[in-house]
């Protein structure tokens, strides 16, 4: 008999779970095995991490030095603020950019390899003969995983979130602009939590690592331009009558969306998007006639205000964005519910044959 | 058989791809403790009778049990199945992860496994003089080998499955891995199941035969027994052979037939069994060639009858 017992020092016994086969072990392969993507991952994290807290807070500075107001314009703190290509907000959109693309970056690296990778390298037989089961070699590996997105994502989302209010407090940016909505709240930890599910998903359908990737890349730009064709409508606008040229009725401020109106058309046959003051809409002539376009802007806004001219909104207020946030968020969620089944089915259906 | 002694049992073990059926219909039992050699041409269902017992594939239709327990595609020891039978496979291209040392691939093992045995798996290495701390994709296909051995050993199998083990082999290097095995399989209660397409490889190694052809068994037995069964019976032309047993094979010239025949007790070798004839014990090669060219036979006439 070969003495098993005499090595106990590296023998795995029947009723030691806890070390062989458990999570320990299967925590050591799911790091042996993704180490490079997730050093990546947490590298681009924390320079991210890094440039935003930084950018914020250079931001809050110059906010204070402007006396908590908007820094006026063509000042040293404006200039510092707006210079291209370099200035803080150029700086905080490069990072916001990140943001909304770092699920996709999770997606490919991470995700894909999975199981494409053992596919290609035809080593899941290896993985799926030893003691541990499949399910559980799949699901501990995708659960750790998965939390190791969701807390490297949820750190990025803190302070990315942090960075936009800044933002909106410093410059006249809005957090219902779609690139700000993706980098706030929970989002960022939701997308990136979908495109990891959709990456395993499409790595176990396709078993080949570039095209998943490639498939990855199509469904996430898909989807996000889908979603921001959608998002303005996720509820129910809500409508308004503004008068052109009046006292702003502070309707638009703090961080609401436009749906639809807003916008003045001269000069054209069709509709200018102005209203007399019986309701009807001029045309872009009629308007043009009644309030020419001037260069003197208050001249104009004089002759709206004259004429009783209005406008019709429709927008959502910026009081629903963390509303809007749950139903992304949810849908992405559902995303990763779907990905994750097709996961399993995929699984199950995988039969290994040793020739 | 005891059902102890019993390591793999097939009951109308069947699996089918598409339309082709891979195996069919197969039942067998093969004793435990023993080296047990799977021979078949390509396409025999060798890999996939294997996979099967692995529980990496499912059986179409039939049971599979090892060491009297069933197998079910993707249940192993942490959900339910037994120490006793568990089942290490080492598939015929020796995958391994290419980008992890030799002593990563043993803390693979380690980690997958509730049982390891860390001296065994080393010990194996250290025979063939593999590089601990070598990556994988950087071992020529002879270490690979050894390295997917020294894995599967060290988990300590019931059922060690080794599809096509000696492929990436030298000749050497054959002798050697098939020696330490016999070895192994004799200090440990440990049944292997190696298979092949090439006769040679089998020669002193396999004490038990399966003999697969066209996804049916052909012939299963102790491999002594087997060959001190069989016959081949040479004298004048006859239709029937001069002696009781089952014709395996006959050949016929103008003046002389041969056969190949299956009897009840082991012949005397070289005995004359009847004025004119001469019987001669056939090598295992022979046996398995005979089996080989008698099914395919078979397989021709029903063919030409349907």
């Amino acid at each position: 008999m070969s003495p098993v017992t005499d090595a106990p020092a590296t023998t795995n016994r029947g009723d030691d779970l806890g070390s062989a086969g458990g999570v320990r072990g299967l925590l050591w392969l799911t790091w042996r095995q993704h180490r490079w993507a997730l050093l990546g991952t947490l590298v681009l994290a924390a320079v991210l991490v890094g440039w935003m807290v930084y950018l914020s807070a250079e931001m809050t500075d110059l906010y204070h030095q402007c006396h908590n107001m908007r820094c006026p314009q063509n000042s040293p703190q404006d200039q510092r603020l707006s210079a291209n290509p370099f200035g803080l907000f150029r700086q905080a959109s490069y990072t916001e950019r990140l943001v909304q693309y770092m699920p996709l970056l999770i997606g490919m690296f991470i995700g894909v390899p999975v199981l494409s990778r053992e596919h290609e390298q035809r080593t899941l037989l290896l993985a799926w003969s030893q003691d541990v089961s499949p399910a559980r070699w799949l699901w501990t590996k995708l659960g750790l995983l998965g939390l190791f997105v969701a807390a490297v994502t949820a750190a990025v989302a803190g302070v990315s979130d942090h960075l936009e209010h800044v933002w909106t407090n410093v410059g006249t940016e809005d957090l219902f602009r779609y690139e700000a909505f993706l980098a706030t709240g929970m989002l960022p930890v939701a997308i990136s939590i979908g495109w990891f599910a959709v990456g395993v998903a499409l790595g176990a359908a396709i078993r080949r690592t570039l095209p998943a990737a490639f498939g990855v890349i199509v469904g996430f730009i898909g989807l996000m331009l889908f979603v921001q064709f959608r998002y303005p409508t996720l509820m129910k606008p809500l409508s308004a009558h503004l008068q052109m040229g009046g006292p702003d009725s502070g309707l638009l401020r703090h961080n609401a969306l436009v749906v639809t109106g807003g916008m003045i058309r001269f000069g054209i046959e069709g509709p200018s998007g102005a209203f007399d003051t019986s309701g009807r809409q001029l045309s872009g002539v009629d308007l043009q006639r009644l309030c020419p376009p001037v260069n003197d802007f208050g001249k104009m806004l004089s002759c709206f205000s004259t004429n009783h001219l209005q406008q019709h909104l429709q927008y959502q207020p910026g009081s629903r964005i963390p509303d809007f946030h749950l139903i992304v968020a949810t849908g992405y969620l559902g995303l990763t519910a779907m990905a994750l089944a097709a996961v399993w089915w995929l699984v199950r259906r995988t039969d290994l044959s040793a020739g | 058989m005891s059902e102890q002694s019993i390591a793999v049992e097939a009951r109308d073990v069947s699996r089918r791809y598409g339309n082709v059926w891979a195996l069919r219909e197969c039942g067998f039992q093969l004793p435990a403790n023993r080296i047990i050699a799977l021979v078949g041409a390509n396409g025999a269902g060798k890999s996939t009778l294997m996979s099967i017992i692995a529980g990496t594939l499912p059986a179409t239709s039939g049971s599979l049990l090892v060491h009297g327990r069933p197998v079910v595609k993707g249940r192993s020891i942490d959900r339910g199945g037994s120490a006793a039978s568990r089942v290490a496979i080492l598939a015929q291209d020796k995958p391994l992860y290419r980008d992890f040392s030799v002593t990563d691939m043993l803390r693979f093992g380690r980690s997958m496994n509730r049982v390891w045995d860390q001296r065994r798996a080393l010990s194996w290495l250290e025979r063939f003089d593999i590089p601990l701390d070598r990556r994988c994709g950087k071992l020529s296909g002879g270490q690979r080998a050894q390295v997917a051995l020294a894995v599967a050993l060290g988990s300590r199998p019931a059922v060690l499955l080794l599809d096509e083990p000696l492929a990436n082999l030298d000749p050497v290097a054959r002798t050697d891995v098939t020696g330490e095995l016999m070895a192994e399989a004799a200090d440990s209660d440990m049944t292997v199941m190696l298979s092949t397409h090439i006769i040679a490889e089998l020669s002193g190694v396999g004490d038990h035969l399966l003999l697969l052809d066209a996804g049916r068994p052909v012939l299963t037995g102790d491999v002594e027994e087997l060959l001190d069964s069989h016959v081949r019976l040479t004298g004048p032309r006859a239709d029937q052979p001069p002696g009781p047993g089952a014709i395996v094979q006959a050949q016929h010239t103008d003046r002389q037939s041969t056969f190949v025949v299956r009897q009840p007790a082991a012949p005397t070798a070289n005995a004359v069994v009847a004025p004119g004839w001469t019987a001669q014990p056939i090598t295992l090669d022979e046996l398995i060639l005979t089996y080989l060219k008698a099914s395919a036979k078979a397989h021709h006439d029903l063919e030409a009858a349907a």
